[in-house]
């Protein structure tokens, strides 16, 4: 719900932050106009070093499909040339990284969580209880293992873990 | 639009500030942790076009879930 007002503090799934990063993308109204909110309010966000590593894989996947960026973009980035050409690919990977970094920017405090042997196992523990996938398990793991409860995402499926304060960040 | 559960109180929401400032202090001395700060109050304007095509979910591997809720509007 718009009125409600934002958390003090909150863990950001990965979609968040593609769906804001790229221009026309859908949700990325909705996920900017809540990552505005964050920052207005003086949120804390939290995030899983995994999202560095998902992002890379979301990055590689924008640059090597014809449907998802704008033609204009893709000439400018020569990314028709991904396959052969190492300094497209450093050049498209540096200016999304940068935006990601743009964005943690402005926020009060943008704490990065690492990754631990413990949470593999809740990992697994989630995906059993709850039959998410891997990644969104993760997620999960990791926000509970540093005592948070709100968590926001484009992807639906966290409804599926009733623990969480879930908020569905949709156009 | 996101969802919720109920909407807190003014008191609610103190102490959840409270609670959240006292979680990053203690994360700043955990050496495992990196906290990045804010360095500047101008808007984020992202620089990367996409298409009305493009498909977070689908971009972020997550769309080989054979499972989905059967209300997901994904």
């Amino acid at each position: 719900m718009r009125d409600r007002p934002p958390p003090a503090e909150i863990y950001l799934d990965t979609s968040i932050f593609v769906a804001a990063i790229v221009r026309t993308a859908p949700h990325r109204t909705a996920c900017t106009s809540f990552c505005q909110r964050l920052i207005a309010a003086d949120s804390q966000i939290y995030f899983s070093q995994f999202v560095r590593l998902e992002l890379l894989q979301a990055l590689r996947r924008l640059a090597t499909t014809q449907h998802n960026i704008a033609p204009a973009v893709r000439a400018q980035y020569g990314l028709d040339r991904w396959g052969d050409d190492p300094v497209v690919r450093r050049n498209w990977l540096e200016a999304g990284t940068a935006q990601f970094a743009a964005l943690l920017a402005r926020f009060r405090a943008a704490v990065e969580l690492p990754w631990s042997a413990s949470m593999w196992r809740a990992t697994m523990g989630i995906m059993i209880r709850h039959g998410l996938q891997a990644q969104d398990a993760l997620h999960v793991a990791t926000a509970q293992e540093w005592g948070l409860h709100a968590l926001a995402a484009v992807d639906a499926d966290y409804r599926r873990v009733p623990a969480l304060d879930f908020w569905l960040i949709r156009d | 639009m996101a969802e919720t559960q109920h909407a807190p109180s003014t008191e609610d929401i103190s102490t959840e500030v409270q609670v959240a400032r006292a979680r990053l202090a203690a994360l700043r001395q955990d050496p495992r942790v990196i906290v990045h700060e804010r360095t500047t109050d101008e808007p984020y304007e992202p620089v990367i076009q996409g298409t009305p095509e493009m498909d977070v979910l689908e971009v972020l591997g997550r769309r080989d879930d054979l499972d989905e809720l059967p209300d997901d509007p994904a």
